[in-house]
């Protein structure tokens, strides 16, 4: 297992240095460069010389290659041209937060939503029920997102004002607020993260309890000890209003994610439910008048879990990544809107530093799926 | 399992609803007050300034010192602020968003009246003393107003702007730095300032390099003596720390310049990056309350508020008023909402979140129709400052025969693109001084068939083309009535409308004329330059030239004309456009665009043409040492008749600017070369919200 771990490890690391490479070459390829944006007749053109010596523009293409590779994997990722003279890692710190924020809850939400309905679909097949949501789901996996993100805008900011209209927060609200938005950020992943190990913990240790009454008990008080901490720490903390109005911002982005997302998973969950439920131990199961409930989701639904689970972990590696459209469209100022403008306006560091630790976030998940498979699958094992 | 999902459900109900409700409630950690009205201080000494002439007869009606408190102004960034720090803003970080935002703050020794661009004292007492010559350096001695302080109680003295320009010159600042201390090693002309002193606290002495003639306006009333001065008591330790740094700029580019006093109408206040930044009124404003009055023979007046003062420049006697209006600040705050696009900024703005949009290009043209249907709002429709043009590579043939641009500039139907093709989207100018620029503008420049019929100006430019030396295999033809048998003669018209396309075009040396390619930003990037250049290459054909328009990427035709340049030969012909330079002596872009030592060959610089012309080297250097904007002026216009005639450029088009702001806003002024966004930091302290 190790050695087979070590070889994967290895295979990404050459893997990961050519995707620099080709990263670094395609952003290069671009024309122009970052000086061509001062071109302004009040300023000598001599400037532009000195803009492009500031920032090694004036290296040529290899000695700028090669200075960014030693510095990449010394951990420096450069000095952004946009922020002069922020780091890279400054301003990705500055965005992760928000970013992971809103695609965390995004990609939880759509694949519980998808897991649920796929499951369903699959169980009640042939009803109205299935053609109907099969339908909804196919039109929300294939709609033109920029346009469906406007019209969630237009009916449920614009129209019914139930949500606000862009922006992550309320400007007049936080005027005085003594906490960055970027605390706040943190403080709320941080608060949910412990919740979701918290649960894990309870589950874990209620799984290990041999009297069943006393695996519901240990469950029912420990999602009760685990969401009551939650509440409490958050209706003590003078952090609770600006939270308040994170979120609130952060409803309608979520849920027209949720939605577009959500379908897919619902597609993969309900064709993996549909091969398992031909499987000849959910046929032993029947026969031998186990529930349809225990069958439906302990037998079928948590053999039906892999695909969805190899989708989830791959899917997280790229919520670093954040979404051009959506963080475009709802004024979110994360990676994403982040690496739209680093590309648009040639500020090389900053694109590659943010692509760069999305690909590195993804190799990794390739590696944890490969492992997670192992556990996951019994039938699954290391050969050679 | 019900029950166990039913508990998880409710909890996590509970959980959001917790989070929800506590929004609502009131929580004092979290409630935002309204800035308490600032109270405003007592009239410094009053300076009347050497050199004023007599009041005119009629006094223009003064405002008494403001009582600031008068609600919050809202606006839309359509990008992000991207620092607080006032010296990164005027070199690496200097966009336009940057300036809305951190461009009020700082006073200079002069400043540019809005709308008329009139050179009026800031923190200077007078209007600027002619220089005089000291040995062989050129001096000028410049008194400084007493009363005026930062934000934070400290005088605003000489010590500032000697601080500032040192700091310029010992970190060798560049971008916009340079323009307002063009040092020694920093100026490649032979002129630059070579010292900066304070005499006393409010007085100063500056010293230009020795040269024959004193510096001219650029140098002088347009360069340094503009430059913006930053509170030493603030900025000496970090200077002086970063001096020790390895990179003394970026240690100071890198500073946070939260806290740093104003001397502006306002203070830079709260930062939230990637969402909003907001600025308070400054309640130690010299000039609150002041009235500017300007009058039809550009005498300034500016006269009460809590200064006291009443100050008359220029030659007055009139009592025409061109514009008028009080100094604030009116509002406590003004926030800056950041949205990541124009369409999230005019969203938010149609929604009533924001009083208006800080959007550099006005509103667009898909926008407009949509705002106007709209109640409760103003619009105001400005020229713009910019231009668009068609330029040539005057290091190849046929480019650089002067026939061959001549002709096309002919064929080029300006109106008939602008008024009929393009619905009146752009309008047609032809010189790089926009009209509304009155006070610099001719209109003597050569106007190149303007108002004449299409065929008479074909005619014109085969003419033309044919008494340079240009042949054809077949010639190119506007046919007449009478060559066209199938139409019924009218005397009254006199060509058909109909064309023969020459072919074969040869330049008068005998070579066949190559393939042109005309580099045009595509429509998706700009619809109007790039619908012009499909119809040039319509024209184009008609005479016989080849053109091969080619619609691409901004960044693909700057890098192919613009410097680095090795041979620029790399293009025959492309259409970009330029924004605005400096309107109170517009000609300094000129000589960046023209300007021999300006070759994007050789020189780096912005001359991408490659012209050289001797008559237009003389007025440069003419313009150079100008120093009356009397003298300037008259440089200035024939600068444009050498460029109209010669034809490095042809200019093509400007666009109209769009304004739009929620009625109860009211703005100081609004008819504006350039716009309201064009000098926000010039009205922003002056806005009122009465709703």
């Amino acid at each position: 297992m190790l050695g087979y771990i070590s070889k994967r490890v290895a295979q990404m690391a050459l893997l990961f240095v050519v995707f620099l490479t080709l990263l670094f070459l395609l952003l290069q390829a671009q024309p122009g460069d970052f000086a061509s944006q001062f071109l302004d007749p009040r300023i000598p053109a001599a400037n532009q010389e000195l803009i492009r010596q500031r920032l090694g523009l004036d290296q040529g293409m290899w000695g700028q290659y090669w200075t960014y590779i030693t510095n990449f994997f010394t951990g420096d990722l450069g000095t952004s041209f946009m922020r002069y003279p922020k780091t890279v890692w400054a301003v990705i710190v500055e965005r992760i937060p928000r970013t992971m924020f809103l695609f965390t809850m995004a990609t939880m939400l759509s694949y519980w939503m998808g897991f649920l309905s796929g499951k369903m679909l699959a169980w009640r097949r042939g009803g109205k029920l299935e053609y109907g949501i099969t339908l909804g789901g196919v039109f929300l996996y294939t709609v033109f997102y920029p346009w469906f993100a406007l019209m969630m805008i237009w009916l449920w900011a614009a129209t019914l004002e139930i949500v606000p209209i862009n922006q992550f927060l309320t400007p007049d609200f936080w005027l005085d607020s003594p906490f960055s938005a970027t605390s706040v950020f943190t403080a709320m992943i941080w608060s949910s993260v412990l919740v979701v190990g918290g649960l894990l913990v309870v589950q874990t240790v209620a799984g290990r309890m041999k009297e069943y009454r006393t695996q519901v008990l240990l469950r029912r008080t420990g999602r009760v000890l685990v969401f009551g901490i939650f509440v409490w720490y958050w209706a003590s903390s003078s952090m609770r209003p600006f939270a308040a109005d994170i979120t609130h911002h952060a409803v309608l982005p979520v849920v027209t994610l949720a939605f577009i997302a959500f379908a897919g998973v619902m597609l993969i969950t309900r064709g993996s439910m549909l091969e398992t439920l031909r499987e000849d131990y959910i046929l032993t199961a029947r026969a031998k008048g186990v529930p349809d409930r225990i069958i439906r989701d302990k037998h079928a639904a948590r053999n039906a879990l892999l695909p969805v689970v190899t989708s989830f972990i791959l899917g997280l590696a790229f919520i670093i990544g954040g979404g051009l459209v959506t963080e475009t469209v709802f004024s979110w100022p994360g990676m994403g809107e982040l690496l739209l403008t680093a590309v648009t306006s040639n500020d090389i560091p900053t694109a590659i530093g943010t692509l760069a630790l999305i690909g590195a976030l993804a190799l990794i998940a390739h590696i944890v799926v490969d492992i997670v498979y192992l556990f996951l699958d019994p039938r699954i094992r290391v050969q050679g | 399992m019900n029950t166990r999902n039913r508990v998880l459900r409710l909890m996590a109900v509970f959980a959001a609803l917790a989070l929800i409700v506590s929004a609502c409630t009131d929580d004092d950690s979290g409630t935002t007050e309204a800035t308490s009205a600032p109270t405003t201080t007592a009239a410094p000494t009053t300076t009347d300034g050497s050199g004023t002439t007599a009041a005119p007869t009629t006094a223009p009606e003064t405002t008494e010192p403001t009582e600031t408190g008068g609600g919050v102004f809202t606006t839309a960034l359509v990008a992000d602020l991207t620092t607080n720090n006032f010296w990164a803003y005027l070199d690496p970080e200097s966009s336009v968003h940057n300036g809305y935002v951190l461009g009020q703050s700082h006073p200079a020794l002069y400043t540019l009246s809005i709308p008329d661009f009139l050179l009026v004292p800031g923190t200077a007492a007078e209007m600027p003393p002619a220089l005089a010559q000291e040995g062989e350096n050129w001096v000028a001695t410049i008194p400084l107003r007493e009363g005026m302080v930062w934000s934070d109680g400290e005088p605003v003295t000489a010590g500032d702007y000697v601080f500032t320009m040192n700091t310029i010159k010992d970190l060798e600042l560049g971008s916009n730095w340079i323009s307002y201390h063009p040092f020694k090693d920093a100026e490649a002309g032979t002129r630059w300032l070579e010292n900066v002193e304070a005499i006393d606290d409010y007085t100063l002495k500056l010293t230009f390099a020795a040269s024959d003639n004193a510096p001219g306006l650029a140098l002088y009333q347009n360069g340094v003596l503009q430059a913006p001065m930053l509170p030493e008591h603030f900025w000496a330790d970090i200077v002086t720390g970063c001096m020790a740094e390895e990179d003394p700029k970026a240690c100071l580019y890198a500073t946070d310049g939260t806290g740093e006093p104003s001397a502006g109408t306002d203070i830079f206040s709260t930062w939230e990056p990637g969402a909003f930044a907001s600025i308070v009124a400054n309640p130690d404003y010299y000039y609150a309350g002041v009235t500017y009055t300007v009058f039809d023979d550009l005498t300034f007046n500016q006269a009460g508020g809590a200064a006291g003062i009443d100050e008359t420049y220029g030659p007055g006697g009139s009592t025409e008023i061109l514009s008028q209006y009080a100094d604030g600040p009116f509002v406590s705050e003004v926030i800056y909402s950041e949205y990541g696009g124009q369409d999230a900024a005019y969203l938010a703005f149609l929604e009533g979140d924001v009083d208006y949009v800080l959007n550099p290009s006005g509103v667009p043209s898909g926008r407009r129709d949509q705002l106007l249907a709209e109640p409760g709002l103003e619009f105001a429709v400005n020229p713009s400052e910019g231009f668009r043009y068609l330029a040539f590579n005057l290091r190849k043939s046929p480019m650089n025969i002067d026939a061959f641009r001549q002709a096309l500039a002919y064929v080029i139907d300006k109106e008939f693109l602008m008024n009929s093709v393009l619905a009146g989207a752009g309008i047609p100018i032809y010189s790089l001084v926009p009209e509304a620029n009155a006070a610099w503008y001719t209109d003597e420049v050569n106007k190149w068939g303007s108002g004449i019929a299409e065929g008479e100006r074909f005619d014109m430019a085969v003419q033309l083309l044919k008494d340079a030396g240009f042949t054809w295999d077949v010639e190119p033809l506007a046919q007449r009535l009478e060559d066209d048998p199938d139409t019924e003669a009218d005397e009254s018209l006199e060509y058909s409308g109909v064309f023969t396309d020459g072919q074969g075009m040869r330049t008068p040396d005998g070579n066949l004329v190559p393939e042109l390619e005309l580099l045009t930003p595509g429509p998706g990037y700009d619809p109007l330059r790039s619908t012009v250049a499909t119809w040039i290459g319509v024209w184009g054909d008609r005479l016989g030239i080849p053109i091969d328009v080619n619609p691409t990427d901004f960044n693909t035709i700057v890098d192919l004309t613009f410097p680095p340049q090795e041979d620029g030969l790399g293009w025959d012909m492309y259409i970009l456009g330029w924004g605005g330079g400096d309107p109170s002596l517009p000609c300094t872009s000129h000589q960046a665009f023209f300007g021999a030592d300006q070759d994007a060959v050789g020189f780096g610089g912005f001359n991408t043409p490659g012209y050289n012309n001797a008559e237009f080297e003389a007025l440069s250097d003419a313009h150079d040492l100008a120093t009356t904007v009397e003298e300037a002026r008259g440089i200035c216009n024939d600068m444009e008749k050498n460029i109209s005639e010669n034809l490095p450029y042809i200019v093509l088009f400007s666009t109209p600017l769009t304004d739009v702001w929620r009625a109860g806003v009211e703005f100081p002024i609004t008819d504006v070369l350039g716009g309201l966004n064009a000098y926000p930091n010039a009205w922003v302290g002056q806005v009122k919200v009465t709703e």
